[in-house]
């Protein structure tokens, strides 16, 4: 057979061999793919990392209507990312207070309730805050100075925060942890509680690290609330005064130094009303002793706290420059509420709201309205690192 | 918070995996050692044409696409391609040779975009056909080909191994095969078939969907979605079924000829044993919990609170079990014809229909317990076939095909147990007559399937699968590279 024969022989295999291929190989359908977030590639897997605030803890209880209203919650609506919670069932476990007065949790039921987690599950949780976390908590649920809870296992499954982030392959992380590292010592009048700064660093260090050898591409530090300033702690003139309005019964006595050399002390409310106004309420004369009671905060001690949130926040800030992150310092909003009076000097138990509209009935934690202005706050403070458009409603 | 109160009797309702003990038909002692034999030639096969059917027998054949209904080729294959074909062997043949099965695959998941590749070893499966020219107007032969197999490997860390990490249907036929003509133009042929099979299914199980107290599955104490604390094994016995293979060729003009052919469905009822070991969760208690009135501190690991309920022992749930399940290898119809445009190019066709619904579900029957059952509600597919031969010289022919299968399963049953979706594959193979009668076949095919969104998640018990559990994109592909020597008796 000659070469001629061989080559017009061969000229139609050529071309059908050709067709078959393209035929083979086909093309990739775009509609098997998933959509990207409307806010952009950046937020394709959103992980937030925090405590009681960012697993949206409210009113001394936790249920999937309060988990829902927290602020990362609201930032990955604005983000149009998918979302997944950990959600606890109603009425929460603990219930949250209802009545600040008479301590009355939803659904009656007691502080050591839990009604446990919804099911199914989801298969990757985006919000892995845990209440009560510290930072050494993000990175480990076992050994000295953690504080790991009932509430690591139901929300985690014995995961830390770093652990279950990383099942979500995070593209962007918001970081809001530190607060209970000054938050205790701040409730129980003891700055010896406080995580020293060096230890802070180090341990934020670490969390910051592990979120990069995650692969995430950018992300929103949070500053350490200054807890000072929160409507759980109220001055000891205040307490003064709601005696001299007769806020309080016969047995429960507020000495004279709370109105005088005291009247700078802090006073937080679960110890005076939880602790001291209880007792009184049963007949027990009790006094509120501004300059004596280990259990209060000095000017030196409330010194301390604001110093250490000080140090914390340069750091966390110095953290955001450098791996050009965002940096949010919520203590400026924080006090302009306060200046505002929207954050009550001290607290109206007999209103609806009595720590004001920005704070749950427990004062310690943000109310839904707090939890906006947060994501507002967040968002802007995205937008203008990374040039997003997030817009919360 | 005294919270976690967990029940101390236990409720694994759901692994209720106690078969009844049923004994398929009972063999001679060396002819079962002879079909075992025959049929270790066959196995570990992966998965190229629809369901889990595979490519017809041979090299000769998977060179032009699978065509040969109206030609089979002259190496004895026609058994398995068209019975009535036997008769066109000049006068006996006998093929031995080996294909390479390379697949590939993967499931990326929609929302962490994470790539889970298929276990990819290439797997090696040697064939033989054999057939003689009995009598002026009759040929015998005799066939151990394997129309249907399954193997499907993810590794354990797979999202889905919790559905299947491994999946394995092996299923020979042995078809001995008479040929008669009946006229010079028209040509029959029929066999029995005695199909041999086993099947065998691998998976994990999740804690978290186990009931940690009546009501309460561990996934609502907090044990994340996909914790796997124990392995099964679920493998069966040999089952045996009877069905038949007919086929008939109709030579209508010197190069024109139409062939048709039915295999008829083949039920097999499979006894066999479900194997469960334990599997470390890793998961330590994070904080001091409360547990049926006793204390565990924190740092107790989760594996020894589950060592103390006695799962795995003999009384415990999970303790070894038989089982038994039947599966039905489908029937197929197709017709085909060929037509020799020239004295050097021949055009093959054939259209196939295979009776998938067949496979509506898969039920294991636990023995004494509850039946575990599978949806599947596969539908009736068809395939269509295209072959190109090319006689380049008297002693080399070129083959080139083209194959379309449609896909057997819904889009609600795309999982882990067989990601399957249409699939276009494309041929090429040559036949060179090396002399004294002996032939060298080499063909080469590449599988394209359609990627297709699929599940790793099995619907809630007694719920029906939907598409909305789908949850990521499979893609297959595979090449297929064989090799046989023929020689013409």
């Amino acid at each position: 057979m000659n070469r001629y024969r061989w080559h017009m022989m061969l000229r139609p295999l050529r071309w059908a061999l050709l067709g078959l291929l393209l035929l083979a190989l086909g093309c990739q359908d775009e509609g098997l793919l998933p959509p990207e977030p409307t806010g952009g590639a950046l937020f394709a897997r959103y992980v937030a990392i925090g405590n009681s605030i960012t697993a949206g803890y409210q009113s001394g209880g936790i249920n999937a209507t309060l988990q829902q209203q927290a602020y990362p919650v609201l930032l990955a609506k604005a983000m149009g990312t998918p979302f997944n919670l950990p959600l606890l069932r109603n009425p929460g476990c603990p219930p949250p207070l209802v009545n600040l007065l008479t301590g009355e949790r939803l659904g009656g039921l007691p502080g050591d309730f839990c009604a446990y987690r919804q099911v199914p599950p989801p298969r990757i949780i985006n919000n892995v805050a845990v209440p009560g976390a510290k930072v050494i908590d993000v990175l480990m649920n076992l050994g000295e100075g953690t504080s790991a809870n009932t509430l690591t296992l139901l929300l985690l499954g014995g995961r830390t925060q770093l652990e279950a982030a990383a099942e979500a392959h995070p593209t962007f992380v918001s970081v809001w942890i530190g607060n209970n590292d000054v938050l205790g010592a701040a409730i129980a009048g003891n700055t010896a509680l406080i995580t020293p700064v060096d230890a802070f660093q180090q341990r934020y260090t670490q969390m910051l690290n592990e979120l990069q050898a995650m692969g995430v591409q950018g992300g929103l530090l949070i500053g350490v609330a200054n807890v000072t300033v929160i409507p759980h702690f109220s001055p000891g003139i205040a307490y003064a005064q709601a005696e001299q309005a007769g806020a309080f019964p016969p047995t429960f006595d507020v000495a004279d130094n709370c109105a005088t050399t005291g009247a700078t002390t802090l006073v937080p409310f679960s110890y005076a009303f939880g602790e001291l106004l209880a007792a009184a309420m049963q007949g027990q004369s009790v006094t509120l002793d501004c300059e004596n009671d280990p259990r209060l905060l000095s000017p030196t001690e409330t010194s301390t706290l604001v110093q250490t949130v000080e140090q914390y926040n340069t750091f966390i800030q110095q953290q955001a420059d450098r791996l050009g992150w965002a940096y949010l310092d919520p203590n400026v909003k924080l006090l302009e509420l306060k200046s505002q009076g929207q954050i009550p000097v001290f607290p109206d138990v007999t209103a609806d709201e009595p720590f004001g509209p920005y704070f749950s009935l427990d004062g310690v934690h943000p109310s839904a309205a707090a939890h906006r202005l947060v994501a507002q706050e967040a968002a802007a403070t995205i937008n203008a690192v990374y040039g997003t458009n997030l817009q919360v409603q | 918070m005294g919270i976690f109160i967990f029940g101390t009797k236990q409720t694994f309702t759901w692994l209720e995996y106690i078969m009844r003990t049923s004994r398929g038909p009972m063999l001679p002692w060396n002819r079962k050692r002879l079909l075992a034999g025959i049929c270790s030639l066959l196995l570990s096969l992966p998965v190229f044409g629809q369901g889990f059917s595979l490519n017809p027998p041979g090299t000769c054949t998977l060179g032009r696409g699978g065509t040969g209904v109206a030609q089979p080729c002259a190496d004895g294959s026609a058994i398995a391609l068209n019975p009535a074909g036997l008769m066109l062997l000049p006068q006996g043949a006998i093929a031995s040779g080996a294909t390479l099965y390379l697949s590939r695959g993967s499931f990326t998941d929609d929302y962490t975009q994470q790539e889970t590749r298929l276990d990819e070893q290439p797997v090696l499966v040697p064939h033989l056909f054999a057939g003689i020219q009995a009598a002026p107007k009759l040929a015998v032969g005799f066939g151990a080909y394997t129309p249907y197999g399954l193997e499907i490997r993810w590794p354990r860390t797979f999202a889905g191994s919790f559905v299947s990490y491994r999946t394995r249907v092996q299923t020979t036929y042995l078809q001995p095969t008479l040929a008669y003509q009946l006229s010079p133009r028209v040509m029959v042929g029929a066999g029995p078939i005695l199909a041999v099979s086993t099947i065998g299914l691998w998976q994990q199980l999740d804690l978290a969907q186990q009931e940690a107290l009546p009501g309460v599955p561990f996934a609502a104490l907090g044990i994340p979605l996909g914790t796997s604390f124990a392995n099964v094994k679920m493998e069966s016995n040999e089952a045996y079924g009877l069905g038949g293979h007919v086929g008939m060729l109709f030579q209508v003009t010197d190069r024109f000829r139409i062939g048709l052919r039915y295999l008829s469905a083949i039920k097999l009822n499979y006894t066999g044993t479900i194997r469960f070991s334990p599997l470390a969760t890793g998961i330590v208690i994070p904080a001091q919990v409360e547990l049926s009135g006793q204390t565990i501190p924190a740092g107790t690991p989760l594996d020894v609170v589950l060592a103390s309920l006695g799962l795995f022992g003999p009384q415990g749930p999970l303790a070894d079990r038989e089982a038994e399940t039947e599966l039905t290898m489908p029937a197929q119809f197709a017709a085909g014809f060929s037509w020799q445009a020239t004295l050097e190019l021949t055009l093959l066709f054939d259209y196939q229909w295979t009776g998938w619904s067949a496979f509506e579900r898969l039920t294991i029957q636990p023995k004494g317990g509850s039946p575990i059952v599978r949806i599947q509600d596969y539908r009736n597919t068809y395939t269509l076939r295209t072959g190109l031969l090319f006689q380049a010289s008297s002693i080399l022919e070129v083959r080139l095909g083209y194959i379309y299968a449609q896909g057997a399963a819904p889009s609600k049953t795309v999982t882990p147990l067989l990601p399957e979706a249409n699939r276009n594959l494309v041929t090429l193979g040559t036949g060179w007559r090396l002399g004294h009668g002996v032939t060298l076949d080499i063909a080469y095919q590449y599988v394209r399937q359609d990627d297709r969104r699929g599940r790793v998640v099995d619907p809630a018990p007694g719920t029906e699968p939907t598409p909305a559990l789908n949850s990521g994109l499979y893609q297959i592909s595979a090449h297929v590279a064989s090799v046989t020597v023929s020689v013409l008796l």
